[in-house]
C-alpha cells in the first residue's frame, strides 16, 4: 500500500494498483456476465473482474507477459487457461497475496465442475478437503458414505487393528482402492509443464500450487485436455472404481457454498482443499520430515521451497478461515505401541476371529514341542495331565510313628480277628451258670416268702410293747405328728390330706393312712382329699369306704379327685381348693357340705401328705411351707421314704414339716400314742420283721461266702 | 419367620410367663398374685393335656409295633387292649352311676393286685442283688454299704434285748447324722440345680422349648 488518498468510489488506488476494496461475492456475482466465454478465455483476458483492468491502464509488465503468453501459446500451443492464472502471477504483490485463492469461478464454470469434473480431481478433491469442511459434509452425507470415504478415518482404523488381525483378514478389495488412492502420482506428472515453470520462476517463486486452473475443469476432458493433463488423468485415475466410489466421489463434490459464504466463493473448492494443509502451519513452519512432500496426488511445496512467510495481520480472513484448527499427521501403524491395541474392545473382535489368534512361539510353557513320533515338532499336543501336575506339587505327609500301645492293640484286634468261633463247650458252661442263677433266684425267693407266711403258721417274732425296740428311734417325729393333730384338729375342723401314693405301696401306706385319717376323724375333723396321681382318687375313696360311714361321707369328707402339674399343680390347689369338681361326681366343690368355708388352703387348719415316693411327698411340703409358712404339715410315708423327708422335719431344725409317720413301725407306735391296737397292723409288721430278717441273713451269707472263697468280676 | 417361631416366639413366651410367676412371689401383692395364679392355672391345664398325648402315645408306639409285627408284640397287644378297656369302665363310671361298681371292681381286682405284685417282685430282686452284690464288686465301699444297710435293716426291726436296743440306737444315729447330712447335701444341690436351670430358662440362655 502506499498510503496515497483515493475517490471514494475507487476500486484500485491510483498510485500504486492495489486493491482498495475486498473480495465480495456481490462483486462476482456481477462480475458473472461478464464471464468471457471459451474463446474469450483463451486470450489473456484475466478471470475476474479484479483482475481485468482496462487497456489504457495496463501496465507494461502486464502488456510484456500477455506477450509472452501469446508466443507460448504458439509455440507449444499450451491450453488457454493455463493462460490466465500466469498472466495474474505477474501482478503486483497484493495480487501475489491472492495467487493461491483464484478467481472465482463463473456459475457456468461451477456447473461444468459438478458434472465434468475429472476422476482424478474428484479423488484429489476430497482427500485434501480441510477439516470444517468435511464436518460439512458429515452432516450430509450417509454415514457408510463418510466411512467409506474418509481415508484418514480408514487409514485410523487400519492402524487399530493389530498386526495380526490384518494378517488373518482377507484382503479387500476397499483396502486396494485405499493403497490407489493413497499412492502419491509420480512428481514429474504433477509437475506443470516447462512453460509454467518458467512463468513461475520469473514472477518470482512466489506460492505454486501445481494443480491445474479452474478453467481446466470447465474444459471436457479427452480431446480438449492437453496431453500432459491427459497423462496425470491416466495415471491417477484407478484402474476401476466401484460403483460405491462413484457415488461417494459424486457427493463429495463440494456443494454450493460460494452464496453463502463470500469469501471462500472466491476460490473454487479444489483449490481450497488443497492450499489449507499447507497454509494452515504457516505460522509454525514443519520439517520436511514431518510434512510430506507428496499428499494424495497434490505436490505441496513448503517453506523451505519459497514459501512467503505471511505476518499475522497480512493474513486474510478468509485464509484464516481456511486454515486447519489442528494439523492430523498421518497414521504410521508400524508406530502404534501396544496401548493403542489394548485400547481395542474386545467385543469388536468376534469369537471365531479370536480364535485364529496366532500364539507366540515360546508363550506357552506348559506346553511342549513333542520330540519324537508322529507329532514331532508340535507344540500341545499331548498336555500333561493336572493330576500329574498336582501330584508334583503336593506336599509329602509327614511319617508318623505308631505308639507301642496303638501297635499292642492293632495285634490284639488282629487276634480277635484270628480267633476262631466259640466253641461248643464254653456255651455248655455259660447254660450252666445261667442255670444256677436262676436257683439262687428261686432260693431266695422261696426263703422270702417263708418269712412273709411265717406269722400265718403261728411263728410270731417278740416286738415288744409299744413298737419293740425301735420305737425309741421313731418315737419324737410320731409324737410331733400326734400332738400336731391334737392340737389343730377340732369339731369339724378342715384338714387337707394329699394321697400321694399308688397300689404298688398302698400295702404299706394304707395302714398309717388309716391311722393318721382315723385320728383325724375321731377328732371331728373334715377331710379334704386331693392327689397328683392319677391312680390317687380311686385309693382315696377305697381308703374313705373303710373309715367313714356312707351317711356321714358328704357333711365329713370331699374327694376333689387328680391334680395335674406337679408343683404348678399344688400351688394351683392350695390357692383354689373351692373352684375343684368333686370326684367322680364333677359337681363344684364349693356345693359340698365338708367345703363349707374353705376356699384355699388358707382356711384348713392341716395338712397331711400320705405319700409312697420322694417327689411327691417333699413338692407337697416344699410348696405348703412356701405359701403357707405358718400352716402345719404331718406325713404319713412309706419307709422309704424316710430318708428323704427327714431334713424338713421341725425337729431336724427346718420346721417345714411337724411330725412324720414312717411304715408300718411308725403306725404302730402311733397306734400304741392313741392307746388302740390294730390287730391288721400287727400282723402286717410281724410279716414285715420276718422278711427284713431273712434279707439281712442272705446278706450276711453273701458276704461271708463271696469274700472268703468266690471270685470276684 | 421359622426362625422366629422356632426360637423367638417360644423363648419370648417361656421368658414373660416366668417373669411374670416369679413376681408373684417376689411381691405377693396384686396384681402380682393374681397374674402369678392365673398362670399357674394355665400350666395346670397344660399339664393335663401333656397327660392326654402321653397315653395317646404309648397306643401309637404300641400300634406301630403290633402292625410291624415286632418282637413282643402279643405284649403291645395285651397292652392296648388293657388300656381301652381300662379307658373306657373308668370314664363309664365317671359319666354315669351304674357304671361305677364296674369301674371300682376294674381297680379293686385288676389294677391294684397287679401293682402290688409288681411291687413284691421288686423286694426279691432287691434282695438278690444284695446276696450277690460281693460277687460282682469285691470293694471297701461295697462292703461299707453292705454293712450300713443290715444295721438299718435290724435297727428298724423290732427286737427285744439288749441287741436290739444297741441296733436301734446305731441305725439312730445313722439315719440322723450320716444319712440326713448326705440327704440335705443332695437336697441344697438339687435346690440349686433348679434354681439356677430356672433363671437360665427366665433370661433365655436355655431353650428347652425351642427346636434350635
Amino acid at each position: 500500500m502506499c498510503g496515497a488518498m483515493n475517490p471514494a468510489d475507487s476500486v484500485v488506488c491510483e498510485q500504486c494498483q492495489a486493491r482498495l476494496v475486498p473480495l465480495v461475492a456481490e462483486e462476482a456475482a456481477e462480475a458473472q456476465p461478464e464471464v468471457p466465454s471459451g474463446e474469450e478465455v483463451s486470450g489473456a483476458e484475466p478471470f475476474s473482474e479484479e483482475v481485468s483492468l482496462p487497456a489504457e491502464e495496463e501496465p507494461d509488465w502486464l502488456t510484456e507477459l500477455r506477450a509472452t503468453m501469446e508466443e507460448a501459446e504458439e509455440e507449444q500451443e499450451p491450453p488457454v487457461e493455463e493462460a490466465g492464472p500466469v498472466a495474474e502471477v505477474e501482478v503486483p504483490d497484493w495480487l501475489r497475496e491472492l495467487t493461491p485463492s483464484a478467481p472465482p469461478p463463473s456459475e457456468e464454470a461451477e456447473g461444468e465442475a459438478e458434472t465434468e469434473v475429472p476422476e482424478w480431481l474428484q479423488e484429489s478433491a476430497p482427500e485434501a478437503a480441510p477439516p470444517e469442511e468435511e464436518v460439512e459434509r458429515e452432516s450430509e452425507v450417509p454415514e457408510w458414505i463418510q466411512e467409506v470415504v474418509s481415508p484418514e478415518e480408514e487409514a485410523e482404523e487400519t492402524a487399530e487393528v493389530p498386526d495380526w488381525l490384518r494378517e488373518v483378514s482377507p484382503p479387500d478389495a476397499s483396502v486396494e482402492e485405499e493403497e490407489v488412492e493413497a499412492a502419491p502420482p509420480p512428481e514429474g506428472e504433477l509437475e506443470p509443464p516447462a512453460w509454467l515453470q518458467e512463468v513461475s520462476e520469473e514472477v518470482g517463486g512466489g506460492p505454486f500450487v501445481g494443480v491445474p486452473t479452474e478453467e481446466a475443469e470447465a474444459v471436457q476432458p479427452g480431446a480438449e485436455a492437453p496431453e500432459w493433463l491427459r497423462e496425470i488423468a491416466e495415471a491417477v485415475e484407478p484402474p476401476s472404481t466401484p460403483p460405491e466410489r462413484e457415488a461417494e466421489e459424486e457427493v463429495s463434490l463440494p456443494p454450493t457454498e460460494e452464496a453463502e459464504e463470500p469469501e471462500e466463493a472466491e476460490l473454487p473448492t479444489w483449490l481450497l482443499q488443497a492450499v489449507s494443509p499447507v497454509e494452515a502451519p504457516a505460522e509454525e513452519a514443519p520439517t520436511e520430515a514431518e510434512e510430506p512432500e507428496v499428499r494424495k496426488g497434490v505436490r505441496v511445496f513448503t517453506s523451505e521451497e519459497g514459501v512467503p512467510t505471511l505476518e499475522p495481520g497480512e493474513v486474510p480472513d478468509w485464509l484464516k478461515e481456511l486454515a486447519p484448527t489442528d494439523e492430523v499427521p498421518l497414521p504410521v501403524p508400524e508406530e502404534k505401541g501396544e496401548e493403542e491395541i489394548e485400547g481395542l474392545a474386545p467385543a469388536e473382535i468376534p469369537d471365531w476371529l479370536e480364535a485364529l489368534r496366532p500364539r507366540e512361539e515360546g508363550g506357552t510353557p506348559e506346553e511342549p514341542v513333542e520330540t519324537e513320533g508322529v507329532l514331532e515338532g508340535l507344540r500341545g499336543t499331548l498336555p500333561p495331565s493336572p493330576a500329574v501336575e498336582a501330584a508334583e506339587r503336593a506336599v509329602s505327609i509327614p511319617s508318623v510313628t505308631a505308639k507301642p500301645a496303638s501297635i499292642a492293640r492293632a495285634e490284639l484286634f488282629q487276634e480277635l480277628l484270628t480267633r476262631p468261633i466259640i466253641s461248643p463247650r464254653r456255651i455248655e458252661r455259660r447254660r450252666e451258670r445261667g442255670v444256677g442263677l436262676a436257683i439262687q433266684r428261686l432260693i431266695i425267693g422261696l426263703l422270702l416268702l417263708a418269712a412273709v407266711l411265717a406269722p400265718m403258721a403261728g411263728m410270731w417274732l417278740p416286738v415288744g410293747e409299744g413298737g419293740g425296740s425301735a420305737a425309741p428311734a421313731l418315737l419324737p417325729d410320731v409324737q410331733a405328728a400326734y400332738t400336731t393333730v391334737e392340737t389343730r384338729v377340732h369339731q369339724g375342723t378342715p384338714v387337707l390330706v394329699s394321697i400321694e401314693y399308688g397300689p404298688s405301696e398302698a400295702e404299706e401306706v394304707d395302714l398309717v393312712a388309716q391311722t393318721l385319717l382315723r385320728h383325724i376323724l375321731d377328732r371331728g375333723g373334715r377331710l379334704i382329699l386331693v392327689s397328683t396321681r392319677p391312680e390317687g382318687p380311686a385309693l382315696a375313696d377305697r381308703l374313705l369306704s373303710a373309715l367313714v360311714e356312707a351317711a356321714d361321707r358328704e357333711a365329713r369328707v370331699v374327694n376333689l379327685g387328680y391334680q395335674p402339674g406337679q408343683a404348678s399343680g399344688v400351688q394351683g390347689l392350695l390357692a383354689n381348693l373351692a373352684r375343684r369338681p368333686v370326684y367322680p361326681a364333677g359337681v363344684p366343690a364349693s356345693e359340698m357340705p365338708a367345703m363349707e368355708g374353705v376356699s384355699s388352703a388358707e382356711d384348713v387348719n392341716l395338712v397331711v401328705v400320705l405319700g409312697g415316693q420322694d417327689e411327691d411327698v417333699l413338692t407337697w411340703i416344699e410348696q405348703t411351707s412356701a405359701r403357707y409358712p405358718d400352716l402345719p404339715v404331718v406325713a404319713g410315708v412309706s419307709a422309704r421314704v424316710e430318708v428323704s423327708a427327714s431334713p424338713y422335719l421341725e425337729r431336724a431344725g427346718a420346721g417345714a414339716l411337724k411330725g412324720l409317720v414312717v411304715g408300718l413301725p411308725g403306725a404302730t407306735v402311733y397306734q400304741d400314742l392313741r392307746g388302740e391296737e390294730d390287730r391288721h397292723l400287727t400282723y402286717y409288721l410281724q410279716s414285715v420283721m420276718w422278711g427284713q430278717w431273712a434279707v439281712a441273713a442272705l446278706m450276711a451269707v453273701g458276704m461271708v461266702v463271696f469274700l472268703a472263697g468266690g471270685k470276684g468280676r | 419367620m421359622e426362625r422366629f417361631g422356632k426360637r423367638i416366639l417360644p423363648t419370648a413366651v417361656a421368658v414373660g410367663a416366668g417373669v411374670l410367676t416369679l413376681l408373684g412371689y417376689l411381691l405377693p401383692v396384686p396384681p402380682f398374685t393374681t397374674v402369678r395364679d392365673e398362670m399357674v392355672q394355665w400350666a395346670v391345664i397344660v399339664a393335663a393335656f401333656a397327660f392326654i398325648l402321653g397315653f395317646f402315645n404309648v397306643l401309637r408306639v404300641h400300634l406301630g409295633r403290633l402292625a410291624r409285627r415286632a418282637s413282643g408284640w402279643g405284649y403291645s397287644l395285651v397292652l392296648i387292649l388293657t388300656a381301652l378297656i381300662s379307658l373306657l369302665i373308668t370314664a363309664a363310671g365317671l359319666v354315669a352311676e351304674p357304671a361305677r361298681a364296674a369301674s371300682d371292681w376294674w381297680f379293686g381286682y385288676v389294677l391294684y393286685p397287679l401293682q402290688a405284685a409288681a411291687a413284691g417282685l421288686v423286694a426279691i430282686v432287691l434282695a438278690f442283688s444284695a446276696f450277690r452284690l460281693l460277687r460282682h464288686r469285691r470293694s471297701a465301699e461295697t462292703l461299707f454299704f453292705l454293712v450300713a444297710a443290715l444295721v438299718v435293716l435290724l435297727g428298724t426291726t423290732p427286737l427285744p434285748g439288749v441287741i436290739g436296743e444297741r441296733l436301734a440306737a446305731l441305725r439312730q444315729w445313722w439315719m440322723e447324722v450320716p444319712a440326713m447330712a448326705g440327704m440335705r447335701g443332695f437336697l441344697i444341690g438339687v435346690g440349686l440345680g433348679t434354681l439356677l436351670m430356672g433363671l437360665r430358662v427366665i433370661t433365655g440362655m436355655d431353650r428347652p422349648h425351642s427346636d434350635v
